[in-house]
């Protein structure tokens, strides 16, 4: 039995793991801004976002077939976003991009996720603090303040243990106080 | 109590993770304890913020893309199961008490997308019981059970798979286990998961 988290719809998952291309289509349709959020909130470049998401999704229409509905089908997609997350940025690649981000965004053909009006003074000071975290606290911080995922979620999904995922959390608290409190 | 301890019990009363009883304390522990209410605020301050991060979607040509994309990809592997869909015989042995396992491809279909009778073969001499699990029964146990041959330790189950890769796991004695005679990928779950690729046609 697929474990449920409000707003997600298994049916949809089963339909697409029964080999239903329409159903699959949906669920890109449904969580392509989540997956994006959270790989931007991760990289820190929208471009290597796109092509994480993208990752993503050919891994999940790849893996969909051996989802066990064991997490919650958004917890796995953290998950399975992790891991790409991770393996870009261990890429020659994002090396260069994250470092040349800030013009990427001053670009005027690039739209600036940071400048978009819903975006309050706080949470832009947050979205710059994030990027001075190390990717494991970013991951750590996301998890437990955005998506609301329990310690044992976050420890699963980040592959670590529980005390493990708690001691990050923690880190990822101090240090963004630390950053927050110097400016 | 450890610091990663007292963030972690914020986060639970902030989440409202927290059951009654242990909630009641902790509002009792924060009008005690300055220091846990100025971390407390600042973490509810955190989190706050962290929803009014903007949520961002992709281009106008993502799903374009992926199509492209998920159509490239089901190329290749249609090339790489022509060129390498019908594994040898695997035999292979594990350690102790593990298993042994062979798949082996009996009776190819009439037509080219027609199922395949597919045997499972596992040897594990000291299991009470053994399941088969995989893509073609969702994973679920007690949909396929395998069965040992009298005064045999090689367990066996057939199914009609359709030509392509499957994804599968045994469960022995309620434990999931690859085959160790197969090639194995992550499973994104944090195991492996074996696979066989089907063909109809033997080489």
């Amino acid at each position: 039995m697929l474990l449920v988290r409000e707003g997600e719809k298994p049916q949809v998952v089963a339909k697409a793991q029964a080999g239903d291309r329409a159903a699959f289509n949906e669920l890109v349709l449904m969580y392509r801004g989540r997956v994006m959020t959270w790989a931007y909130r991760l990289v820190s470049s929208r471009s290597l976002a796109e092509d994480v998401a993208q990752e993503v999704f050919a891994r999940v229409y790849e893996g969909l077939a051996r989802f066990r509905g064991e997490s919650k089908f958004s917890t796995w997609l953290f998950r399975v976003t992790i891991n790409c997350c991770r393996d870009i940025l261990k890429s020659p690649r994002a090396f260069f991009e994250v470092a040349d981000e800030p013009s990427v965004l001053n670009a005027a053909s690039v739209a600036d996720p940071e400048q978009t009006a819903s975006e309050s003074q706080r949470s832009k000071r947050l979205a710059e603090a994030l990027k001075k975290l190390t990717p494991e606290y970013r991951e750590a911080f996301l998890g437990r303040f955005l998506e609301d995922l329990s310690f044992d979620e976050l420890a699963w999904a980040t592959h670590q243990s529980v005390s493990s995922a708690k001691m990050r959390v923690h880190r990822a608290v101090i240090q963004l106080k630390g950053i927050l409190e110097a400016k | 109590m450890k610091a990663e301890e007292r963030t972690a019990r914020i986060t639970r009363f902030l989440l409202n993770e927290m059951p009654a009883d242990e909630r009641r304390a902790f509002l009792k522990e924060l009008e005690r304890d300055a220091s846990l209410a100025e971390e407390m605020e600042f973490a509810r301050t955190l989190m706050a913020s962290a929803r009014e991060l903007p949520a961002l979607e992709p281009g106008p040509e993502f799903l374009g893309s992926l199509s492209l994309r998920l159509a490239r990809d089901a190329q290749k592997e249609q090339t790489r199961t022509r060129r390498f869909g019908y594994p040898a015989f695997g035999l292979v042995s594990a350690a102790a008490a593990a298993c042994i396992a062979v798949v082996l491809w009996m009776k190819p279909g009439d037509r080219a997308d027609s199922p395949v009778t597919t045997t499972f073969q596992v040897d594990a001499p000291n299991a009470g019981s053994v399941e088969l699990v995989g893509d073609f029964n969702l994973w679920t146990a007690g949909k396929t059970r395998m069965v040992r041959e009298a005064n045999a330790s090689v367990w066996k189950a057939s199914v009609q798979l359709p030509p392509g890769r499957h994804y599968f796991q045994y469960v022995v004695d309620g434990k999931r286990i690859p085959d160790p005679s197969l090639p194995s990928v992550d499973d994104d779950f944090g195991g492996e998961d074996s696979y066989v690729d089907v063909t109809e046609d033997r080489p």
